[in-house]
């Protein structure tokens, strides 16, 4: 049994508060039914594209800074070994090499190449979400494939969308130009999905208001990227960097460092909660906003069902053990329910919703130790997650189309272009080539 | 057919356990004068089909379709019906993610904010989730408009934008543009997005 030690842990007062803006977790993406987090097995190994230049533009020493980002983390054992792809990966061949079951689901799942592209025209991302988001969708990333049992990463991917990158903007772009460390940020964003973690909103204060001055709070792993913001974006802050030795520790991260942990309780008391959002903040006030970490209630549940089979635990890492932390539990904004990463924390209208609570108490605890038992039972619920029924992610096929969208539907596919590597064990590149080996 | 390649694949699949994650994005926080700008399409309507579907490039596609109360930039394609937009998006499908693109309820009324179509078909809300505004009608029967970033960044920085400068606000705009509220009443933004899309001219 753990030793659990409560250096100043007063009783906990629970104070209903206004709802604040809200924040989400550090944490895997994925889970696997036998509960394992999805994850790489180190080194990493990356299939850099053999385009690494933007209209004359070398990027080379940006992806390595991006890289860098992350493997230079003390508290985090992570490092890669660059491979080439031996290819210039464009929207005509991406689906050659990339993965993805909506985007390329015919794409090689398992070919044992991870590849990292330069969306240098942003094409790729405009093939995929239309043409005006080719300068707005800055990347996308994850672990695409793993082994359903160990957890083990097996297919990963990354894009870098680089089409108004200073200097050597598209026409396209209008006002909108990225410089080389908004640029080194969405690389550094993008390789923190690559390496499994998910989205994070601590301190969305500070990205709702107009003062730029304070951009420097915002996680690296939030979902939205505020122009001129890639100095301090692309920087990991606490719950970035906790996220990723939560993944791959160094042991210097368990043994520095306290834990908390606890459940959270429905209203009654014995059922418990998932999808709560959990945030330990630093009770300085000069450190409260760059020393806070947090979990979502329930994260690790197996293979992210939130069924009635799910917890409401949470476990927040990384804590420091001279300072002192207030825990505060609040609901998933139902602004990010789409990016939070977890479902149906997201994506469901019946997102339960409660009462916010703090816990005014500091907590603190010696290195290496556990404050365990940090319960709440939650005020004003609307509902427990465990009890929804998720819509089906089955999909019919096009004999499943509404009548009378069907005439639309048929015009709509009648201009559409066969894609290239579109087709089981075929290859179909109109430039570059490539050639499948399945 | 069994021992085909895709036979293979699927067998290989099934043996092999591999689940998959969906992609998860990076986006750029837009004001509503560059998501105005940047739009093929804005149109305000109520949602009458969202069906799901794979197109014949094999991709899980949802395709929405609008009944159009107002256009608020750019023509109808060739051939639509006279009130409908039917388009293409992405749909994700693994278990263990979720989509960061808009949903769509038959019945909802939206403005949308639509890309234009990419060689396959494809399109989607500029900015993804940001580029689809729900009209609401709040508690004092006043409607509203909410796109699934919360309004987030969407006034911000447009008070010191010297295109917007140069625009002969009214003053409920400038009230608005000013407070930089995530509370945005319908009709103001539907007359700012006017504005944006006619330039400098009133709407």
């Amino acid at each position: 049994m753990r030793r659990i030690l409560f250096v100043s842990l007063m009783a906990f007062l629970s104070l209903p508060l206004t709802p604040q803006p809200l924040a989400e977790a550090y944490g895997p993406r994925s889970v696997t039914a036998t509960g394992n987090v999805v994850k790489w097995t180190l080194p990493i190994r990356i299939d850099l594209e053999s385009d690494l230049d933007v209209r004359g533009k070398d990027v080379t020493s940006l992806v390595e800074e991006g890289l860098s980002q992350w493997s230079s983390l003390s508290e985090s054992n992570i490092s890669f070994t660059e491979e080439s792809l031996g290819v210039a990966v464009d929207n005509e061949n991406v689906c050659c090499y990339l993965f993805d079951s909506a985007a390329c689901p015919k794409g090689p799942e398992d070919d044992g190449k991870n590849p990292i592209v330069i969306d240098d025209d942003g094409e790729v991302v405009g093939k995929f979400f239309g043409t005006a988001n080719r300068f707005t969708t800055l990347g996308f990333a994850a672990v695409v494939t793993f082994n359903a049992t160990t957890g083990e990463a097996v297919k990963g991917e990354a894009v870098f969308n680089a089409a108004c990158l200073n200097g050597v903007e598209l026409s396209g772009c209008g006002s909108l130009s990225f410089s080389d460390d908004d640029f080194t940020s969405f690389i550094v964003h993008e390789i923190g999905h690559f390496l499994g973690l998910n989205h994070s909103q601590v301190n969305l204060d500070e990205a709702d208001d107009s003062d730029t001055s304070n951009d420097d709070k915002i996680t690296t792993m939030y979902p939205f990227f505020i122009q001129g913001n890639g100095a301090n974006f692309k920087t990991p802050e606490r719950d970035d960097q906790v996220g990723a030795a939560f993944l791959y520790p160094e042991e210097i991260f368990a043994s520095s460092n306290f834990t908390l942990s606890g459940t959270v309780y429905d209203t009654n008391g014995t059922t418990e909660f998932a999808c709560a959002n959990l945030v330990a903040r630093n009770t300085s006030s000069s450190r409260s906003r760059t020393d806070a970490v947090s979990f979502v209630s329930g994260q690790l549940c197996p293979d992210n069902k939130f069924d009635a089979s799910c917890d409401g635990n949470y476990e927040i890492q990384g804590l420091s053990p001279s300072e002192t932390y207030n825990l505060t539990v609040e609901p998933i904004s139902t602004d990010f329910r789409n990016s939070s990463g977890i479902p149906p924390c997201e994506g469901s209208s019946e997102q339960p919703t409660f009462t916010t609570e703090t816990r005014s108490s500091a907590i603190s605890s010696a290195a290496g130790q556990s404050v365990t038992g940090a319960n709440f039972t939650l005020a004003g619920t609307s509902g427990n997650v465990n009890s929804l029924v998720l819509p089906s992610l089955d999909f019919a096929g096009p004999a499943g189309l509404d009548p009378l969208l069907g005439d639309e539907v048929m015009e709509l596919e009648a201009k559409t272009q066969t894609d290239s590597c579109s087709s089981d064990g075929s290859s179909a590149s109109s430039s570059g080539g490539c050639s499948l080996i399945r | 057919m069994i021992g085909s390649p895709s036979m293979i694949r699927r067998l290989r699949f099934l043996l092999f356990l591999l689940p998959s994650v969906a992609s998860a994005f990076l986006v750029l926080q837009l004001d509503l004068q560059q998501m105005t700008e940047l739009a093929e399409r804005v149109f305000v309507g109520r949602c009458i089909s969202a069906t799901e579907g794979v197109d014949r490039n094999g991709r899980p596609v949802v395709y929405v379709s609008y009944e159009v109360t107002e256009t608020l930039k750019g023509a109808r394609p060739v051939g639509t019906p006279a009130e409908r937009i039917t388009f293409k998006q992405i749909r994700m499908t693994t278990t263990t993610s979720v989509s960061e693109l808009p949903h769509y309820e038959v019945g909802e009324e939206s403005i949308v904010f639509l890309s234009g179509e990419s060689d396959i078909g494809l399109t989607a809300p500029v900015g993804l989730m940001q580029g689809k505004f729900r009209v609401v009608t709040d508690s004092a029967g006043e409607k509203k408009v909410l796109n699934g970033h919360g309004n987030r960044g969407l006034l911000q920085g447009l008070k010191k934008n010297k295109t917007v400068k140069l625009m002969a606000l009214s003053k409920k705009e400038s009230r608005l543009i000013s407070s930089g509220s995530t509370d945005i009443p319908y009709d103001d933004f539907v007359s700012l997005v006017k504005r944006f899309t006619n330039g400098a001219s009133p709407p």
